[in-house]
Protein backbone atom coordinates (compact mmCIF):
# COMPACT_ATOMS: atom_id res chain seq x y z
CA UNK A 1 0.00 0.00 0.00
CA UNK A 2 1.02 3.41 -0.87
CA UNK A 3 0.64 4.79 2.87
CA UNK A 4 -0.67 7.85 2.92
CA UNK A 5 0.18 9.16 -0.07
CA UNK A 6 -2.70 10.45 -2.03
CA UNK A 7 -5.44 9.57 0.59
CA UNK A 8 -7.15 13.00 1.69
CA UNK A 9 -9.26 10.89 4.40
CA UNK A 10 -10.12 8.27 6.41
CA UNK A 11 -12.18 5.57 5.18
CA UNK A 12 -15.37 5.06 7.22
CA UNK A 13 -16.77 1.45 7.84
CA UNK A 14 -19.75 1.40 5.52
CA UNK A 15 -22.68 0.55 8.72
CA UNK A 16 -20.87 3.29 10.74
CA UNK A 17 -21.77 6.43 8.35
CA UNK A 18 -25.75 5.92 8.15
CA UNK A 19 -25.21 6.33 12.61
CA UNK A 20 -23.00 9.58 12.04
CA UNK A 21 -25.35 10.96 9.49
CA UNK A 22 -28.54 10.52 12.22
CA UNK A 23 -26.73 12.27 14.82
CA UNK A 24 -25.80 14.80 12.97
CA UNK A 25 -22.17 14.65 13.09
CA UNK A 26 -21.25 13.82 9.47
CA UNK A 27 -19.10 17.16 8.79
CA UNK A 28 -17.49 16.56 12.32
CA UNK A 29 -16.88 13.19 11.12
CA UNK A 30 -15.36 14.39 7.82
CA UNK A 31 -12.64 16.77 9.46
CA UNK A 32 -11.59 13.99 11.78
CA UNK A 33 -11.24 11.76 8.95
CA UNK A 34 -9.11 14.80 7.17
CA UNK A 35 -7.06 14.97 10.14
CA UNK A 36 -6.13 11.74 10.41
CA UNK A 37 -5.04 11.51 7.36
CA UNK A 38 -2.52 15.00 7.60
CA UNK A 39 -1.58 13.39 10.50
CA UNK A 40 -0.38 9.68 8.69
CA UNK A 41 1.33 12.14 6.14
CA UNK A 42 3.14 14.22 8.49
CA UNK A 43 4.32 11.15 10.59
CA UNK A 44 8.14 9.56 9.74
CA UNK A 45 7.90 7.99 6.67
CA UNK A 46 9.73 5.05 8.21
CA UNK A 47 5.99 4.63 10.10
CA UNK A 48 3.97 6.41 7.17
CA UNK A 49 3.03 2.71 5.55
CA UNK A 50 2.03 0.87 8.55
CA UNK A 51 0.30 4.13 9.89
CA UNK A 52 -1.31 4.15 6.92
CA UNK A 53 -2.56 0.66 6.86
CA UNK A 54 -3.56 0.57 10.33
CA UNK A 55 -5.70 3.71 9.67
CA UNK A 56 -7.03 4.66 6.62
CA UNK A 57 -9.57 2.01 6.02
CA UNK A 58 -12.61 0.85 7.56
CA UNK A 59 -12.71 2.16 11.39
CA UNK A 60 -16.17 2.91 12.90
CA UNK A 61 -15.01 6.40 15.04
CA UNK A 62 -17.70 5.21 17.68
CA UNK A 63 -15.15 6.55 20.32
CA UNK A 64 -14.92 10.15 18.52
CA UNK A 65 -18.63 10.36 17.88
CA UNK A 66 -18.67 9.84 22.10
CA UNK A 67 -16.84 12.64 22.07
CA UNK A 68 -18.57 14.55 19.99
CA UNK A 69 -21.93 13.88 21.47
CA UNK A 70 -20.55 14.09 24.26
CA UNK A 71 -19.82 17.51 23.66
CA UNK A 72 -22.62 18.78 22.16
CA UNK A 73 -25.15 16.95 24.70
CA UNK A 74 -23.56 19.92 26.81
CA UNK A 75 -22.53 23.03 24.28
CA UNK A 76 -24.30 23.80 20.85
CA UNK A 77 -23.07 24.90 17.85
CA UNK A 78 -19.85 23.70 16.10
CA UNK A 79 -17.20 21.63 17.30
CA UNK A 80 -13.67 23.49 19.02
CA UNK A 81 -10.65 22.81 17.77
CA UNK A 82 -9.77 21.46 21.24
CA UNK A 83 -12.32 19.01 21.02
CA UNK A 84 -11.35 17.80 18.18
CA UNK A 85 -7.67 16.66 19.08
CA UNK A 86 -9.37 14.97 22.05
CA UNK A 87 -11.55 12.81 19.37
CA UNK A 88 -8.40 12.42 17.23
CA UNK A 89 -6.13 10.88 19.97
CA UNK A 90 -8.98 8.79 21.25
CA UNK A 91 -9.25 7.54 17.68
CA UNK A 92 -4.85 7.10 18.01
CA UNK A 93 -4.99 4.98 21.35
CA UNK A 94 -7.91 2.70 20.43
CA UNK A 95 -5.80 1.63 17.83
CA UNK A 96 -2.46 1.30 20.01
CA UNK A 97 -5.50 -1.30 22.09
CA UNK A 98 -6.38 -3.06 18.68
CA UNK A 99 -2.45 -3.87 17.26
CA UNK A 100 -1.63 -4.95 20.77
CA UNK A 101 -4.58 -7.16 21.41
CA UNK A 102 -4.07 -8.35 17.49
CA UNK A 103 -0.38 -9.15 18.36
CA UNK A 104 -1.88 -11.05 21.51
CA UNK A 105 -4.88 -12.55 20.40
CA UNK A 106 -2.41 -13.72 16.96
CA UNK A 107 -5.52 -12.58 15.12
CA UNK A 108 -4.80 -12.63 11.38
CA UNK A 109 -7.56 -10.02 9.93
CA UNK A 110 -9.21 -6.95 11.23
CA UNK A 111 -11.79 -4.75 9.32
CA UNK A 112 -11.63 -7.38 6.60
CA UNK A 113 -7.59 -7.57 5.84
CA UNK A 114 -4.52 -8.82 7.70
CA UNK A 115 -3.65 -7.15 10.69
CA UNK A 116 -0.79 -4.91 11.21
CA UNK A 117 1.75 -7.11 12.92
CA UNK A 118 0.66 -9.96 10.08
CA UNK A 119 1.42 -7.51 7.18
CA UNK A 120 4.46 -5.52 8.98
CA UNK A 121 5.86 -7.90 11.40
CA UNK A 122 5.75 -7.77 15.83
CA UNK A 123 8.29 -5.75 15.60
CA UNK A 124 7.04 -3.16 13.49
CA UNK A 125 3.39 -3.03 14.97
CA UNK A 126 4.91 -2.80 18.13
CA UNK A 127 7.04 -0.03 17.58
CA UNK A 128 4.28 1.69 15.66
CA UNK A 129 1.80 1.71 18.61
CA UNK A 130 4.67 3.20 20.49
CA UNK A 131 4.79 5.95 18.28
CA UNK A 132 1.62 6.49 17.77
CA UNK A 133 1.30 6.91 22.12
CA UNK A 134 3.61 9.65 21.60
CA UNK A 135 2.16 11.58 18.65
CA UNK A 136 -0.71 11.39 20.51
CA UNK A 137 0.24 12.97 23.26
CA UNK A 138 2.28 15.62 21.08
CA UNK A 139 -0.90 16.03 19.02
CA UNK A 140 -2.62 17.16 22.90
CA UNK A 141 -0.18 20.12 22.62
CA UNK A 142 -1.10 22.38 26.38
CA UNK A 143 -4.05 20.59 26.95
CA UNK A 144 -3.03 19.44 30.24
CA UNK A 145 -6.39 18.12 31.12
CA UNK A 146 -6.73 16.00 28.47
CA UNK A 147 -3.20 14.52 28.93
CA UNK A 148 -4.13 13.44 32.17
CA UNK A 149 -7.30 11.67 30.93
CA UNK A 150 -5.14 10.07 28.64
CA UNK A 151 -3.10 9.17 31.32
CA UNK A 152 -5.53 7.58 33.34
CA UNK A 153 -6.98 5.50 30.50
CA UNK A 154 -3.62 4.03 28.97
CA UNK A 155 -3.12 3.00 32.92
CA UNK A 156 -7.00 1.82 33.38
CA UNK A 157 -6.58 -0.05 29.98
CA UNK A 158 -3.30 -2.15 31.14
CA UNK A 159 -4.86 -2.80 34.13
CA UNK A 160 -7.95 -4.11 32.71
CA UNK A 161 -5.95 -6.56 30.41
CA UNK A 162 -3.82 -8.00 32.68
CA UNK A 163 -6.77 -8.42 35.15
CA UNK A 164 -9.01 -10.35 32.60
CA UNK A 165 -6.13 -12.47 31.91
CA UNK A 166 -5.45 -13.01 35.78
CA UNK A 167 -9.14 -14.00 36.27
CA UNK A 168 -9.79 -16.33 32.97
CA UNK A 169 -11.08 -19.55 33.46
CA UNK A 170 -12.65 -18.60 37.36
CA UNK A 171 -15.93 -19.40 38.23
CA UNK A 172 -17.25 -15.44 38.73
CA UNK A 173 -20.25 -13.45 38.46
CA UNK A 174 -22.12 -10.86 36.49
CA UNK A 175 -20.54 -7.87 39.37
CA UNK A 176 -17.07 -9.62 38.49
CA UNK A 177 -18.09 -8.99 34.84
CA UNK A 178 -18.99 -5.54 35.34
CA UNK A 179 -16.00 -4.68 37.21
CA UNK A 180 -13.42 -6.11 34.48
CA UNK A 181 -16.11 -4.49 31.65
CA UNK A 182 -16.24 -1.25 33.53
CA UNK A 183 -12.30 -1.01 33.17
CA UNK A 184 -11.97 -2.02 29.82
CA UNK A 185 -14.24 -0.90 27.54
CA UNK A 186 -15.84 1.29 30.23
CA UNK A 187 -12.83 3.08 30.74
CA UNK A 188 -12.19 4.33 27.34
CA UNK A 189 -15.65 5.53 27.23
CA UNK A 190 -15.54 7.02 30.38
CA UNK A 191 -12.68 9.18 29.14
CA UNK A 192 -14.67 9.83 25.68
CA UNK A 193 -17.42 11.37 27.75
CA UNK A 194 -14.78 13.31 29.58
CA UNK A 195 -12.88 14.68 26.67
CA UNK A 196 -16.12 15.94 25.17
CA UNK A 197 -17.84 17.18 28.56
CA UNK A 198 -14.95 19.02 30.72
CA UNK A 199 -17.20 19.27 33.56
CA UNK A 200 -16.70 16.03 33.97
CA UNK A 201 -20.34 15.40 34.54
CA UNK A 202 -20.89 12.52 31.88
CA UNK A 203 -18.20 9.98 33.31
CA UNK A 204 -20.55 7.87 34.62
CA UNK A 205 -22.56 8.44 31.56
CA UNK A 206 -19.45 7.27 30.07
CA UNK A 207 -18.94 4.39 32.05
CA UNK A 208 -22.34 2.90 31.20
CA UNK A 209 -21.93 3.00 27.75
CA UNK A 210 -19.08 1.50 27.72
CA UNK A 211 -20.09 -1.62 29.56
CA UNK A 212 -23.17 -1.57 27.35
CA UNK A 213 -20.76 -1.50 24.30
CA UNK A 214 -18.86 -4.34 26.43
CA UNK A 215 -21.81 -6.69 26.76
CA UNK A 216 -23.59 -5.87 23.63
CA UNK A 217 -20.12 -7.26 21.86
CA UNK A 218 -20.27 -10.16 24.14
CA UNK A 219 -23.65 -10.81 23.44
CA UNK A 220 -23.34 -10.19 19.79
CA UNK A 221 -19.98 -12.65 19.70
CA UNK A 222 -22.66 -15.50 21.28
CA UNK A 223 -24.71 -14.45 18.52
CA UNK A 224 -22.36 -15.29 15.63
CA UNK A 225 -22.07 -11.80 14.77
CA UNK A 226 -18.86 -10.17 13.27
CA UNK A 227 -20.30 -6.23 13.43
CA UNK A 228 -18.13 -5.52 16.42
CA UNK A 229 -15.02 -7.54 15.67
CA UNK A 230 -16.07 -10.86 16.87
CA UNK A 231 -13.78 -13.13 19.10
CA UNK A 232 -16.58 -14.66 20.39
CA UNK A 233 -15.03 -18.92 19.88
CA UNK A 234 -11.40 -17.04 21.51
CA UNK A 235 -12.74 -15.55 23.96
CA UNK A 236 -14.83 -19.28 24.74
CA UNK A 237 -11.25 -20.77 24.72
CA UNK A 238 -9.01 -18.81 26.25
CA UNK A 239 -12.29 -18.78 29.24
CA UNK A 240 -12.69 -14.77 29.26
CA UNK A 241 -15.50 -13.98 31.12
CA UNK A 242 -17.96 -12.51 29.23
CA UNK A 243 -21.44 -11.33 29.96
CA UNK A 244 -23.06 -14.72 28.90
CA UNK A 245 -20.33 -16.35 30.34
CA UNK A 246 -21.16 -15.35 33.88
CA UNK A 247 -24.74 -15.84 33.76
CA UNK A 248 -23.89 -19.57 32.16
CA UNK A 249 -21.40 -20.75 35.03
CA UNK A 250 -23.47 -19.97 38.15
CA UNK A 251 -24.67 -23.96 36.43
CA UNK A 252 -21.72 -26.23 38.02
CA UNK A 253 -21.85 -28.37 35.32
CA UNK A 254 -21.06 -25.48 32.92
CA UNK A 255 -18.55 -23.76 35.59
CA UNK A 256 -16.17 -27.05 35.45
CA UNK A 257 -16.11 -27.00 31.71
CA UNK A 258 -15.41 -22.95 31.82
CA UNK A 259 -12.67 -24.12 34.30
CA UNK A 260 -10.82 -26.64 32.03
CA UNK A 261 -7.47 -25.57 30.60
CA UNK A 262 -7.86 -27.25 27.32
CA UNK A 263 -11.34 -27.90 26.40
CA UNK A 264 -11.99 -30.23 23.71
CA UNK A 265 -14.41 -29.31 21.05
CA UNK A 266 -17.23 -30.83 22.41
CA UNK A 267 -16.45 -28.78 25.73
CA UNK A 268 -16.71 -25.79 23.78
CA UNK A 269 -20.33 -26.87 22.01
CA UNK A 270 -21.46 -27.52 25.37
CA UNK A 271 -20.27 -24.29 26.74
CA UNK A 272 -21.52 -21.92 23.98
CA UNK A 273 -25.02 -23.82 24.22
CA UNK A 274 -25.05 -22.76 27.66
CA UNK A 275 -23.74 -19.37 27.04
CA UNK A 276 -26.67 -19.00 24.45
CA UNK A 277 -29.14 -20.20 26.44
CA UNK A 278 -28.76 -17.41 28.97
CA UNK A 279 -29.01 -14.83 26.18
CA UNK A 280 -32.28 -12.97 27.05
CA UNK A 281 -31.26 -12.93 30.98
CA UNK A 282 -27.91 -11.28 29.24
CA UNK A 283 -29.83 -8.77 27.33
CA UNK A 284 -32.16 -7.87 30.39
CA UNK A 285 -28.70 -7.29 32.15
CA UNK A 286 -28.02 -4.89 29.36
CA UNK A 287 -31.25 -3.36 29.11
CA UNK A 288 -30.56 -2.10 32.62
CA UNK A 289 -27.66 -1.13 31.98
CA UNK A 290 -29.00 1.05 29.06
CA UNK A 291 -31.92 2.84 31.63
CA UNK A 292 -29.38 3.39 33.77
CA UNK A 293 -26.98 5.37 31.11
CA UNK A 294 -30.27 6.64 29.89
CA UNK A 295 -31.16 8.34 33.39
CA UNK A 296 -27.23 10.00 33.79
CA UNK A 297 -28.16 11.34 30.53
CA UNK A 298 -31.14 12.90 31.36
CA UNK A 299 -29.87 13.95 34.55
CA UNK A 300 -26.67 15.80 33.65
CA UNK A 301 -26.83 16.77 29.78
CA UNK A 302 -28.29 20.34 29.22
CA UNK A 303 -29.25 18.74 25.82
CA UNK A 304 -29.78 14.84 26.41
CA UNK A 305 -30.88 14.11 22.83
CA UNK A 306 -27.72 12.93 21.18
CA UNK A 307 -26.46 10.85 24.17
CA UNK A 308 -29.38 8.62 24.13
CA UNK A 309 -29.02 8.19 20.59
CA UNK A 310 -25.94 7.06 21.11
CA UNK A 311 -27.46 4.14 23.69
CA UNK A 312 -30.00 3.20 21.53
CA UNK A 313 -27.72 2.74 18.79
CA UNK A 314 -25.12 0.68 21.06
CA UNK A 315 -28.04 -1.04 22.59
CA UNK A 316 -29.45 -2.20 19.19
CA UNK A 317 -25.31 -3.80 18.22
CA UNK A 318 -26.07 -6.64 20.22
CA UNK A 319 -28.43 -7.93 17.72
CA UNK A 320 -26.27 -7.48 14.90
CA UNK B 1 -21.17 26.14 66.15
CA UNK B 2 -23.19 28.85 64.84
CA UNK B 3 -22.61 27.13 61.48
CA UNK B 4 -24.16 23.83 62.73
CA UNK B 5 -27.15 25.51 64.29
CA UNK B 6 -27.78 27.20 60.61
CA UNK B 7 -27.39 24.19 59.12
CA UNK B 8 -29.77 22.72 61.33
CA UNK B 9 -32.23 25.75 61.18
CA UNK B 10 -32.04 25.41 57.10
CA UNK B 11 -33.17 21.36 57.13
CA UNK B 12 -35.45 22.00 59.50
CA UNK B 13 -37.31 24.96 57.43
CA UNK B 14 -36.84 23.38 54.43
CA UNK B 15 -38.39 19.93 55.56
CA UNK B 16 -41.44 21.56 57.27
CA UNK B 17 -42.18 23.66 54.31
CA UNK B 18 -42.07 20.51 52.39
CA UNK B 19 -44.42 18.60 54.81
CA UNK B 20 -46.63 21.29 54.46
CA UNK B 21 -46.97 21.06 50.87
CA UNK B 22 -47.54 17.44 50.57
CA UNK B 23 -50.11 18.47 53.93
CA UNK B 24 -51.79 20.33 51.67
CA UNK B 25 -51.66 17.87 48.32
CA UNK B 26 -52.97 14.90 50.68
CA UNK B 27 -55.61 17.27 51.49
CA UNK B 28 -56.64 17.44 47.86
CA UNK B 29 -59.08 15.07 46.05
CA UNK B 30 -56.56 12.19 45.32
CA UNK B 31 -53.79 13.85 47.38
CA UNK B 32 -50.27 12.47 47.49
CA UNK B 33 -48.87 10.83 51.05
CA UNK B 34 -46.05 12.20 52.92
CA UNK B 35 -42.42 11.19 51.60
CA UNK B 36 -40.75 12.96 54.16
CA UNK B 37 -41.36 10.08 57.10
CA UNK B 38 -37.57 8.34 56.51
CA UNK B 39 -36.24 11.85 55.60
CA UNK B 40 -37.61 13.20 59.33
CA UNK B 41 -35.99 9.61 61.18
CA UNK B 42 -32.83 10.16 59.33
CA UNK B 43 -32.06 13.90 60.34
CA UNK B 44 -33.09 13.65 63.80
CA UNK B 45 -29.59 12.51 65.18
CA UNK B 46 -27.98 15.49 62.96
CA UNK B 47 -30.74 18.17 64.27
CA UNK B 48 -29.68 16.83 67.82
CA UNK B 49 -26.19 16.93 67.59
CA UNK B 50 -26.69 20.75 66.32
CA UNK B 51 -29.33 21.59 69.11
CA UNK B 52 -26.48 20.01 71.67
CA UNK B 53 -23.78 22.08 70.75
CA UNK B 54 -25.15 25.25 68.64
CA UNK B 55 -25.95 28.18 70.36
CA UNK B 56 -29.87 28.38 72.10
CA UNK B 57 -32.86 29.74 69.80
CA UNK B 58 -33.24 32.75 69.64
CA UNK B 59 -36.92 33.17 70.42
CA UNK B 60 -39.48 30.68 72.14
CA UNK B 61 -40.50 27.98 69.08
CA UNK B 62 -43.82 27.07 69.37
CA UNK B 63 -44.33 23.02 70.44
CA UNK B 64 -42.70 20.73 67.15
CA UNK B 65 -45.20 19.42 64.73
CA UNK B 66 -48.03 21.55 65.23
CA UNK B 67 -49.78 23.53 62.57
CA UNK B 68 -48.86 26.50 64.34
CA UNK B 69 -44.99 25.65 64.17
CA UNK B 70 -45.42 24.77 60.34
CA UNK B 71 -46.81 27.73 59.52
CA UNK B 72 -44.27 29.63 60.92
CA UNK B 73 -41.64 27.56 59.69
CA UNK B 74 -42.94 28.47 55.73
CA UNK B 75 -43.12 31.70 56.82
CA UNK B 76 -39.41 31.75 58.07
CA UNK B 77 -38.00 30.48 54.37
CA UNK B 78 -40.20 33.00 52.91
CA UNK B 79 -38.06 35.36 54.86
CA UNK B 80 -34.51 33.74 53.82
CA UNK B 81 -32.67 34.33 51.28
CA UNK B 82 -34.89 33.06 48.56
CA UNK B 83 -31.87 31.39 47.37
CA UNK B 84 -31.26 29.72 50.46
CA UNK B 85 -34.77 28.51 51.16
CA UNK B 86 -34.60 26.98 47.86
CA UNK B 87 -31.50 25.14 48.87
CA UNK B 88 -32.91 24.02 51.91
CA UNK B 89 -36.11 22.89 49.77
CA UNK B 90 -33.37 20.60 47.39
CA UNK B 91 -31.50 19.52 50.23
CA UNK B 92 -34.30 18.21 51.86
CA UNK B 93 -36.07 16.74 48.99
CA UNK B 94 -32.72 14.93 47.49
CA UNK B 95 -32.42 13.16 50.92
CA UNK B 96 -36.46 12.19 50.34
CA UNK B 97 -35.44 10.89 46.82
CA UNK B 98 -32.40 9.07 48.31
CA UNK B 99 -34.57 7.39 51.13
CA UNK B 100 -37.13 6.21 48.31
CA UNK B 101 -34.13 5.37 46.21
CA UNK B 102 -32.53 2.97 49.20
CA UNK B 103 -36.24 1.50 49.83
CA UNK B 104 -36.77 0.45 46.20
CA UNK B 105 -32.64 -1.37 45.81
CA UNK B 106 -33.73 -3.04 49.66
CA UNK B 107 -37.36 -4.03 48.16
CA UNK B 108 -35.90 -5.59 44.77
CA UNK B 109 -33.25 -7.52 46.69
CA UNK B 110 -34.84 -8.50 49.78
CA UNK B 111 -35.74 -12.15 48.88
CA UNK B 112 -31.75 -12.44 48.85
CA UNK B 113 -31.09 -10.43 51.64
CA UNK B 114 -33.89 -12.51 53.84
CA UNK B 115 -32.12 -15.95 52.56
CA UNK B 116 -28.85 -15.06 53.33
CA UNK B 117 -30.13 -13.81 56.89
CA UNK B 118 -32.00 -17.46 56.79
CA UNK B 119 -29.42 -19.64 55.77
CA UNK B 120 -26.29 -17.60 58.40
CA UNK B 121 -28.90 -18.19 61.13
CA UNK B 122 -29.03 -21.96 60.23
CA UNK B 123 -24.87 -22.36 60.03
CA UNK B 124 -25.58 -22.97 56.72
CA UNK B 125 -22.21 -21.45 54.37
CA UNK B 126 -22.31 -20.92 50.82
CA UNK B 127 -21.94 -23.83 48.67
CA UNK B 128 -21.15 -24.33 44.77
CA UNK B 129 -24.65 -24.60 43.82
CA UNK B 130 -26.39 -22.54 41.29
CA UNK B 131 -28.84 -21.13 44.03
CA UNK B 132 -25.97 -20.12 45.78
CA UNK B 133 -24.05 -18.24 42.83
CA UNK B 134 -27.34 -16.43 42.14
CA UNK B 135 -27.65 -15.32 45.51
CA UNK B 136 -24.66 -14.26 46.02
CA UNK B 137 -24.59 -12.21 42.72
CA UNK B 138 -27.73 -10.80 43.44
CA UNK B 139 -26.39 -9.50 47.22
CA UNK B 140 -23.17 -8.17 45.23
CA UNK B 141 -25.51 -6.05 42.75
CA UNK B 142 -27.77 -4.71 46.12
CA UNK B 143 -24.39 -3.37 47.51
CA UNK B 144 -23.58 -1.99 44.24
CA UNK B 145 -26.83 -0.49 43.91
CA UNK B 146 -26.37 1.05 46.97
CA UNK B 147 -23.42 2.58 46.50
CA UNK B 148 -24.35 3.48 43.15
CA UNK B 149 -27.68 5.38 44.63
CA UNK B 150 -26.00 7.43 47.20
CA UNK B 151 -23.49 8.42 44.09
CA UNK B 152 -25.80 9.34 41.65
CA UNK B 153 -28.06 11.31 44.54
CA UNK B 154 -24.94 13.36 45.55
CA UNK B 155 -24.10 14.19 42.38
CA UNK B 156 -28.08 15.04 41.02
CA UNK B 157 -28.03 17.35 44.78
CA UNK B 158 -24.40 18.99 43.87
CA UNK B 159 -25.41 20.07 40.07
CA UNK B 160 -28.89 21.50 41.95
CA UNK B 161 -26.92 23.86 44.45
CA UNK B 162 -24.53 24.57 41.36
CA UNK B 163 -27.38 25.97 39.79
CA UNK B 164 -28.92 28.21 42.74
CA UNK B 165 -24.79 29.06 43.53
CA UNK B 166 -25.13 30.39 39.62
CA UNK B 167 -27.94 31.98 39.97
CA UNK B 168 -26.56 34.19 43.47
CA UNK B 169 -23.56 34.84 41.44
CA UNK B 170 -25.31 36.24 38.72
CA UNK B 171 -27.68 37.87 40.79
CA UNK B 172 -25.05 39.55 42.75
CA UNK B 173 -23.18 40.27 39.83
CA UNK B 174 -26.50 42.08 38.24
CA UNK B 175 -25.82 40.38 34.50
CA UNK B 176 -28.75 38.64 32.96
CA UNK B 177 -28.41 35.25 32.15
CA UNK B 178 -26.37 33.72 29.56
CA UNK B 179 -28.00 32.13 26.46
CA UNK B 180 -25.52 29.30 27.28
CA UNK B 181 -26.42 27.33 30.71
CA UNK B 182 -23.09 26.28 31.40
CA UNK B 183 -20.39 29.08 33.35
CA UNK B 184 -18.03 28.33 30.93
CA UNK B 185 -16.76 27.81 27.20
CA UNK B 186 -14.52 25.14 26.71
CA UNK B 187 -11.46 26.89 25.33
CA UNK B 188 -11.01 27.03 21.48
Amino acid sequence: MNAADGIAAAQLDAASGAVIDALGFAEEMARLRRRIATWVGGCDPEMREALGWQFLSGAKYFRPLTVFACHRAVIPGPIPDTIMAGALVVELFHNVSLIIDDIVDHSDTRRGRATLHTRFGDLTALMVAGYIVAEGYALLGADLQASGLFSELLKRLGVAEVMQWRLRRQTLGVEDWRRIAGEDTGSMFEICACLGDRSLRLRKFGGLLGLLYHGCDDVGDVRGATALGGGGEQDLRDGILTLPAALAIRDPAVAALFGKPDPAPADLAAMAAAFAAKLPEAEGELDAIAAQAGVEARLFAVNPAPLLALVAQTRRLSAR
Amino acid sequence: MGFLAAIRDAWDKGALAWQMMVADAAAMPGGATDPTGPLTAMLAPWADFARAYGPPPPRSAPPAGSAEAAREALEQVSDLSPALAEAAMIAAISAARYSRALAEICARHQGSVVQTMLDSARGRTASATTESRVLIDDLRACLREIGEAASLEARRLQAELDQVSESLARAAAGDAPPSNPRPYRVKE
